[in-house]
């Protein structure tokens, strides 16, 4: 009787109160903006000063703890060079939330994280969770993106917002724990997670068809 | 020197015999011995008299206690002598009495050492660094009592002079001696105010101690240090603590760990190629290990030696067996691998099937293909793609021997979850780039 007790009493203790939530990030911009850097710093707190160049796409896990659900980010870094944009489709389609990375420094990447704004809105899933980071805010005398111009620009397509620094790390974790309280976390977001990467495997015959 | 009237009260360290006022306990004496000679037996008893009462003010530890010991062995002599059966007579329960008096005397140490605690709080914090300085925030702090008129130190009765100082203590401002000053190190001062601060720092010579320490009286010492000690002892992990919380992460660890072996066992058995038999026995390894381990932690815990029949024995005995019941029904009922055999039969018929639903499906497209005119497909999001035709050079390649690089790390490390991941996204890259070579062709 008691080691039935005992044993059952165990479980519900043990058992973790809170539910975990899966998803795909993908992050996007100009090269040498920061997103490798970003992650980095997210996924390890470290910074390179010479971070080499991505080739591809890099794949990355971080788990973050909100109040009660706990967030697994799968995190794919595609690289910034042009001669892998053939790539990207891959990584963002299906997935949940994307981050839209440009220089503040450099007022051409923001131009190019414009486009990817753009396309993410034609191509990726619908409900997906874009951020927009400024990254680089440690530099902010050559600066040559304004702040309001940004804001203003991530307010018109609902955006979230924010200035980073992979080098301070200054709202580096900011910007991830923002997505991962925008994203849906009910029980089924596991469930639709799935289903986002099932309708991506639809989506690609689809394509195929049309090139052929 | 006459005696006074009789309303006035006299005092201070009088003969008993003239009524003079000696000023000191020696001089009495000697007065009385080489004045009053004759009253031998009085003499005796006035020394027995300043005897006690110095032994008592001096807190004369050894003869207390001797005091003390012949006062005991007295009672149990007694006890001896009233052995016999005796009936409870008339009894009046003391408790609540008792409490009155005792939560009365809690309540004004407690009040006392956190008044205290506060103090010490303030000095340790931002104290600098500077001997002068530091002696203005101490006194601003906590008001040094004003010295001029005592003469001697309040705690051994010794008289202050040029050798020996008047201090004071850092807590309550009283004076005292040198000799009669503790002295409290800083980083147990600090770890005292903020448990958050551990104190590391190796036990400080005396020479140091009493040059950067706080001066303390020994009542304001002996008040920190008691709950100094309190605070450590709650504080305090025992062995069975520390071994039972090591189980408990070894249990977290197992709770995925069972899930993710599960879930690699049904896809081999569905077919599936995400993961090979190596890597599902590597995990059922891996789950093994942890089921040993959790087994030892176990034991280790039954083994405390507890009194048998008390609470601690019978928790002991509980944790036990909810590990071995946790171990029988959660890591030892894991399912069976299949055989390689059945392994290769379940995919043959898999690939049937697929292969099946392709023609089916091919089938239904040519059918609507020739129903409905031909439309203009949306535009696909490849368009940047570039000629497959230098596959030396192709990014699809180049990012499929990453990925496969990923795998084999994600292997190595028994992250089948993360094996997972990164197999769906190679297959991805294999159709794309199969799409990419028959669109080029």
């Amino acid at each position: 009787m008691a080691t039935n007790r005992s044993g059952t009493a165990q479980r519900p203790n043990g058992a973790p109160q809170t539910k975990v939530c899966q998803f795909k990030l993908v992050l996007l911009g100009e090269s040498a903006v920061g997103k490798s850097s970003l992650v980095l710093r997210f996924v390890k707190g470290q910074f390179h000063e010479y971070q080499e160049s991505t080739i591809g796409a890099a794949f990355l896990t971080q788990t973050v703890c909100l109040d009660d659900t706990t967030v697994k980010f799968e995190i794919w870094d595609t690289a910034g060079q042009e001669r892998y944009h053939s790539l990207a489709p891959m990584y963002y389609r299906g997935a949940q939330a994307a981050i839209v990375v440009y220089d503040i420094t450099n007022q051409d990447t923001f131009g190019r994280a414009k486009n990817w704004v753009k396309e993410l809105q034609r191509q990726a899933s619908p409900s997906i969770v874009i951020a927009l980071a400024g990254n680089k805010s440690d530099l902010a005398a050559k600066r040559m993106v304004e702040f309001e111009e940004a804001q203003a620009y991530a307010d018109e397509n609902g955006l979230l917002f924010m200035e980073t620094s992979a080098k301070t790390a200054m709202n580096v974790n900011d910007i991830f724990l923002a997505i991962a309280n925008k994203l849906p976390k009910s029980e089924s977001a596991g469930g639709a997670a799935a289903g986002g990467r099932r309708l991506a495997d639809g989506d690609a015959p689809r394509s195929s068809s049309c090139c052929k | 020197m006459a005696a006074s009237s009789e309303d006035q009260i006299l005092e201070g360290f009088l003969c008993p015999i003239c009524k003079a006022d000696l000023k000191s306990a020696s001089q009495l004496t000697s007065h009385f011995e080489s004045l009053h000679q004759e009253e031998q037996d009085v003499l005796k008893s006035l020394k027995e008299i300043f005897g006690k009462a110095k032994k008592i003010i001096l807190n004369d530890d050894t003869d207390l206690k001797e005091t003390f010991d012949k006062a005991l062995k007295f009672n149990s002599q007694d006890q001896e002598y009233y052995c016999e059966e005796q009936s409870v007579g008339v009894s009046r329960s003391s408790t609540d009495y008792f409490r009155a008096v005792r939560s009365a005397r809690l309540e004004r140490y407690a009040t006392e050492t956190n008044k205290l605690l506060i103090r010490l709080d303030k000095l340790v914090c931002n104290m600098p660094t500077d001997q002068n300085l530091r002696k203005q925030h101490e006194q601003i702090i906590v008001p040094w009592l004003d010295g001029t008129l005592v003469k001697l130190c309040p705690n051994c009765a010794k008289t202050f002079n040029i050798t020996r100082r008047k201090h004071h203590c850092r807590l309550c401002g009283s004076l005292l001696c040198h000799d009669c000053s503790v002295f409290l190190d800083l980083n147990v001062a600090r770890s005292i105010v903020d448990p958050s601060v551990s104190n590391t720092s190796t036990e400080p010579d005396q020479e140091n101690l009493e040059k950067n320490g706080l001066r303390l009286c020994e009542h304001c010492y002996n008040l920190i240090e008691l709950r100094k000690q309190v605070q450590e002892s709650r504080n305090a992990k025992t062995v069975l603590v520390t071994a039972y919380e090591q189980m408990r992460s070894l249990m977290e660890q197992a709770r995925p760990a069972v899930a993710m072996y599960e879930k690699m066992c049904q896809s081999l058995f569905d077919g599936e190629t995400t993961y090979h038999l190596g890597d599902v026995n590597a995990m059922r390894g891996k789950i093994g290990k942890l089921a040993e381990g959790i087994d030892l932690l176990s034991k280790q815990i039954v083994n405390f030696s507890a009194e048998p029949g008390t609470r601690q024995a019978r928790l002991q005995t509980a944790i036990r067996q909810a590990a071995a019941l946790y171990i029988k029904e959660d890591l030892l009922s894991l399912r069976k691998l299949p055989t390689e055999a059945q392994i290769e039969e379940v995919r043959r018929q898999r690939y049937e099937r697929a292969e099946r639903q392709i023609q089916l499906e091919r089938r239904r497209m040519e059918a609507e293909v020739a129903r409905q005119p031909p439309a203009e497909p949306p535009e696909p999001p490849e368009p940047r793609a570039p000629a497959a035709g230098d596959d030396d050079n192709n990014p699809l390649l180049e990012q499929m021997n990453i990925i496969r690089g990923y795998i084999k790390e994600a292997r190595r490390e028994l992250k089948f979850e993360e094996v997972a991941i990164l197999e769906t996204n190679l297959k991805e890259l294999k159709k794309e780039y199969q799409l990419l070579k028959l669109s080029k062709s």
